[in-house]
């Protein structure tokens, strides 16, 4: 049950992408009205010292990881 | 605003006080259209609203069942959820003021940031404090999948926090909110609780137990937030329309005075001319 922590995901990465995969396999217009619960236009940045860094899309980031 | 004396009545005067109302008039028609979608917006937050807070009271069920509490001592890590956009009233200033009064008791806190208007207002004093900061929030009524990614940038930066507190506004009712606080417990917040015995928990169910009960709090804080602004913001729009109506009021009143005016001047110069040429 914990391939995924072994693998370096956490908990809510883990529910998020297994959300995704159910949401990817309901049927067209079911699909429709859940992939609006999955937008997500959030960008993060880090702070150091009190310098704002870049501001990273996290969906790209995401995907990528 | 002020309705001046008008030392001359000239075209010119005339001229200046019909583009004046024609502005206003074009504002409130503006203000008047933003407070409908505000409201039409409200509806629809209310409802999601209505939804996270059952999600939330249930994960904070087991919290209150094991009596778990907050440490004053330790590492602490504030949230503050806000949003980008402004023309809303007082949410952001308050929930800005609300934070740093907490800020100046608990200097060394680390700060998580979500909105823009927030963070402007924040990094004036305590741009030191801020660890993340995030952005493009408020625009749609907040998703789980928003919540889980800010707990995992959260705990993607790894430090070990004795203490987390979220900061948001609290919807009381269409017309007023509240800045509150509630804490999100860590584990070891949890194992230290009075009737923790009572579970039969696996230990390496507690970490996710933690990172799932924290995304469940920012989703709660996210969706109270944004009917709060939504709200504030309809209200502020009604009272700008209004405002903007009084003024259309005054404008018209003096528009007509003033052509009068000009329109008599004209007769009089029109009547000593003739009258002298008699």
């Amino acid at each position: 049950m914990t391939f995924w922590k072994e693998a370096g995901l956490t908990y809510n990465r883990y529910a998020a992408i297994a959300a995704r995969a159910t949401r990817r396999a309901l049927k067209e217009d079911k699909r429709i009205l859940a992939e609006r619960r999955e937008q997500m236009d959030i960008r993060a940045a880090k702070w150091e010292d009190g310098k704002q860094g870049e501001y990273k899309d996290i969906k790209t980031a995401e995907a990528s990881a | 605003m002020q309705v001046s004396a008008v030392p001359v009545n000239t075209y010119a005067t005339l001229r200046e006080i019909e583009s004046r109302l024609k502005s206003i008039k074009n504002i409130e028609k503006i203000t008047n259209t933003m407070k409908i979608v505000a409201s039409t917006k409200l509806s629809r937050a209310q409802r999601a609203m209505f939804e996270s807070r059952n999600y939330g009271e249930t994960s904070n069920e087991i919290y209150t069942k094991a009596e778990t509490t907050s440490p004053e001592e330790g590492k602490k890590l504030i949230i503050v959820s806000s949003s980008d956009k402004g023309l809303c009233g007082g949410i952001h200033s308050q929930i800005s003021k609300a934070v740093r009064s907490k800020l100046a008791s608990e200097p060394d806190a680390d700060l998580v940031v979500l909105g823009d208007k927030a963070k402007t207002q924040l990094a004036r004093l305590y741009a030191n404090n801020i660890v993340l900061s995030f952005n493009q929030i408020g625009k749609e009524i907040p998703t789980f999948t928003e919540a889980m990614a800010i707990t995992d940038q959260i705990f993607k930066l790894g430090t070990t926090y004795d203490s987390i507190e979220i900061f948001y506004n609290k919807f009381k009712s269409g017309i007023s909110f509240e800045p509150t606080s509630v804490p999100a417990f860590t584990e070891t917040q949890l194992k230290e609780s009075p009737n923790f015995s009572a579970y039969e928990i696996e230990e390496d169910v507690l970490a996710d137990l933690t990172e799932f009960s924290l995304a469940n709090a920012i989703f709660w804080a996210l969706a109270e937030g944004h009917a709060c602004e939504q709200s504030a913001r309809r209200s502020a729009m009604d009272n700008a329309s209004k405002n903007a109506g009084d003024m259309i009021g005054k404008y018209s009143i003096l528009y007509n005075r003033t052509r009068q005016a000009v329109i008599t001047n004209e007769l009089v110069d029109i009547i000593t001319g003739a009258s002298s040429l008699e």
